[in-house]
């Protein structure tokens, strides 16, 4: 009974009704937006993430610490089997990479530069860099590097802006020169199949892929440094790398593993500033929302004192009237509510739709803005439209529905 | 006389014009608060960007753009004449350095690493890198060829002052060249890459690892004040121009990239909130307005009726707007002044993407962050009144004087 006077109320004003919908709307809608681009900014964050350090990878602890003497730290292929075969009877994996890191100078004649390289086997599950290449053609498997063939036939890919300062391009031969595991000058002359780019300028203008064959060859070793695994839920990671971690201690291998997140702190300072931004955000439209309830709600409570008196005169309980009041706050809450995030979704497909960029921290390409819509993104401003509604109808409810019968009645 | 009736008004219902008050209040202190921290963040990379970079410096095309290193991008003792002769016209100047960098590998007995290595002039009136200095000796002439290396460096090789590393490069002229360096001391700077990636050397003993003949890679200028960098990059540009030099200038704010993005993002962030601040704010007074004018509706008959004027009327429910506007606003900012403090003395702190030590997340309270805000909030205001004034100027007195 109290719901059906109390939504009635609602429709009363029909023009400040809707006016008060509208601040709650807004707000919702506003709040829905920040934190829809927020948890699609961690999305996308999550995803390049994982694109540039998989899921987890397993290594010495040196390497993630940076601390390595020497070469002492690669892994040998024995032990490199048995991670094969923990990998292989796992479901959960999707695929895997062994790497081999290096560093030396690459040049010709005209000149040489630093290089940062890593050895892989191309065409593997994992990433092999093929989407990034911007001119020529990615590595291959079978012409990687082939056991017993020339160096010269061995392929390389080198970063866009190495390229550019090195003034080569593919097809070209290049020298790369490093220090052997025992320390010795070791060096081979390649050819370069493709420039690829990468999302930092610093390192596209040091970074080079090889086939992993090619890395132990000039390196002169049969090892490897680290595997590289992808799972196939992401969000897994940390539960997997304690799982995989389990089972490397259990198998008596000194080795760690870590996941994309503990690799790179950028998503936990993405997620850090989010949540500054999200709380005050929220905070802000709580109040706002909250007094433009308030003040909304007094005078149109304060209008209906003859009627409050009347109906308290038939004998109405002040917790029943209190209770109307309440009601008609929650239904406006609701309305506010959903109106909110209705209006939030349609803005979002705006800008969506509009294509707007931005330049996150650290990258050279723009990315598209993007405001990620979803019910999950709902919750939190709906709660907020619900709760500050409330609050803003109690005082205007309590005060109201504590009337003196006769004053009221004889309010005009 | 309208100012006193205006402010009459608005003192008749006390307790509603303190919650219009409270709103306009808030928007203003929200959008005053995110101003400040915007500022501040700012501010912050600024100085950095302005203690690593100089406010200007001039380099190559090929230097800047494909980050050519070789002999083709450098600056000739010849060149550098020409320019110091173009600097002496700069009255904004007051310092400049010539800074050469070139890469290597840096190795000792148990691992080597991939290193950028910046040469200056130790002592110079521009920018001299031994203020980064927390361990060790600062780098001087007279030392045989002593590096200041990074904190991430020092750990990941193992070196401390008084050490030596091998550094193996490419000479300008293509040849294999190796020098033992050995550290004199230990810098910081906020950056996780430069840390360990990069050190810095005395700018004889650059030239000699990297054997240029007295060339150097660019040359890095300081001003009097940061509002005099793009003039005078515009102005030393069309020097250089004019001099048939084909080099080209770049500011402190070209080079940050990072500074870029962040000002793009914040940018982007403090323009929606304060679009939506401010429609927020918007909606609320207009309604309360139009309650409050509507109310009066028979008021304005009777005035209506002993002559006043349609757009007097208008005026002074106008006046009224203003007056909340400016009332509210005032309180915004002073409240927000309060949270400012408040949030100032909180210690939170913000771990930028790239930065080895958070930055305490701080609000700079200044009247350069205010003004916007204020007269944000005094526009919307005004705004908001626009049409319940307009709708209330314009009621027919007679069936004004008739409203109940």
């Amino acid at each position: 009974m109290f719901f059906k006077i109390a939504s009635r109320n609602v429709f009363r004003n029909k023009r400040r009704t809707a006016l008060s919908l509208f601040v709650v709307a807004f707000g919702v809608s506003i709040l829905y937006l920040v934190i829809g681009f927020i948890n699609e900014s961690l999305e996308s964050t999550k995803v390049s993430m994982a694109d540039l350090y998989g899921s987890v990878q397993i290594a010495d602890e040196r390497v993630f610490d940076k601390t390595t003497r020497g070469y002492s730290h690669l892994i040998d292929p024995e032990t490199s089997a048995q991670i094969a075969g923990l990998l292989d009877e796992d479901e959960r994996v999707t695929g895997y990479k062994e790497e081999l890191g290096f560093f030396g100078l690459i040049g010709n004649e005209k000149g040489s530069k630093i290089i940062t390289g890593s050895g892989f086997v191309p065409e593997n599950d994992v990433k092999d860099f093929s989407e990034a290449i911007t001119d020529g053609t990615p590595m291959n498997i079978a012409d990687g590097c082939p056991l017993n063939d020339r160096l010269e036939n061995c392929q390389l890919i080198i970063g866009r802006r190495l390229a550019a300062s090195l003034n080569v391009g593919p097809g070209d031969f290049i020298n790369v020169a490093t220090t052997s595991v025992t320390g010795n000058f070791s060096a081979a002359s390649v050819t370069i199949t493709g420039v690829f780019k990468f999302n930092d300028i610093d390192q596209e203008g040091q970074i080079g892929y090889v086939a992993l064959s090619l890395a132990q060859r000039i390196l002169r070793t049969d090892k490897i440094e680290k595997y590289v695994i992808n799972i196939d839920n992401l969000n897994e990671s940390q539960a997997f790398a304690q799982d995989l971690q389990g089972k490397l201690d259990a198998a008596g291998l000194p080795l760690v593993v870590k996941t994309w997140q503990d690799l790179n702190p950028l998503y936990d300072q993405v997620q850090e500033f989010g949540n500054y931004f999200t709380s005050f955000t929220l905070v802000g439209v709580f109040i706002l929302a909250f007094f433009g309830v308030l003040e909304v709600l007094t005078m149109s409570f304060l209008e209906r004192t003859r009627e409050v008196g009347t109906v308290r005169a038939v004998g109405t309980k002040r917790s029943q009237v209190f209770l109307t009041f309440v009601i008609e706050g929650f239904i406006m809450g609701i309305l506010g509510g959903i109106a909110g995030i209705v209006l939030g979704s349609g803005l979002g497909v705006v800008v969506n739709q509009m294509g707007l960029t931005w330049l996150p921290p650290g990258s050279i390409d723009a990315v598209p803005a993007v405001i990620q819509l979803s019910l999950s993104v709902a919750g939190i401003p709906f709660m907020v439209a619900l709760i500050s509604t409330f609050f803003g109808t109690m005082y205007p409810a309590m005060k109201s529905s504590r009337f003196n019968i006769v004053k009221a009645l004889g309010y005009v | 006389m309208w100012l006193p009736l205006a402010l009459r008004n608005l003192l008749r219902n006390q307790r509603r014009t303190l919650l219009t008050l409270a709103v306009i209040a808030l928007g203003t202190m929200m959008s005053f608060v995110i101003s400040g921290m915007i500022t501040n963040a700012l501010n912050t990379l600024q100085e950095a960007a302005v203690s690593q970079y100089g406010n200007i410096q001039i380099a190559s095309t090929l230097l800047w753009e494909d980050d050519n290193q070789g002999e083709e991008a450098l600056i000739d003792t010849e060149t550098f004449a020409k320019f110091e002769e173009i600097l002496a016209n700069q009255a904004a100047v007051t310092g400049y350095s010539p800074e050469l960098v070139f890469s290597g590998i840096a190795s000792t007995d148990i691992n080597a690493k991939v290193i950028n290595v910046m040469a200056f002039e130790p002592g110079n009136d521009a920018l001299d890198y031994n203020n980064l200095l927390v361990e060790g000796e600062a780098l001087t002439d007279e030392m045989r060829d002593p590096v200041l290396i990074g904190g991430g460096l020092s750990r990941e090789l193992d070196l401390q002052p008084g050490d030596t590393f091998r550094l193996t490069t490419s000479t300008i002229s293509g040849a294999y060249n190796q020098e033992t360096y050995r550290v004199a001391g230990i810098y910081f700077r906020n950056d996780v890459q430069d840390e360990s990636q990069l050190v810095f050397v005395p700018l004889d003993t650059g030239i000699k690892t990297f054997n240029t003949k007295d060339a150097v890679s660019k040359l890095a200028i300081t001003l009097e004040s940061l509002g005099q960098t793009d003039a005078t990059a515009q102005a030393i540009q069309a020097d250089l121009d004019a001099a048939g030099l084909n080099f080209q200038v770049r500011t402190w704010e070209q080079l940050s990239v990072a500074y870029q993005q962040t000002r793009g993002f914040f940018d982007m962030m403090f323009g929606f909130l304060l679009v939506s601040i401010t429609l927020l704010v918007f909606f609320i007074v207009f309604q309360v307005l139009s309650m409050s004018f509507f109310e009066r509706t028979r008021e304005i008959g009777t005035i209506r009726a002993i002559g006043t004027k349609k757009q007097q009327v208008f005026s002074m429910f106008v006046l009224e707007s203003l007056l909340i506007g400016v009332f509210g606003g005032l309180a915004g900012l002073a409240v927000g002044w309060g949270i400012g403090l408040g949030l100032n003395n909180l210690d939170f702190s913000w771990t930028p993407p790239g930065a080895l030590q958070p930055f305490p997340v701080e609000a700079v309270l200044a009247f350069d962050n205010a003004w916007v805000p204020f007269l944000v909030a005094i526009l919307a205001t005004f705004l908001s009144a626009l049409y319940p004034s307009m709708h209330s100027a314009r009621i027919k007195i007679v069936d004004a004087l008739r409203t109940n």
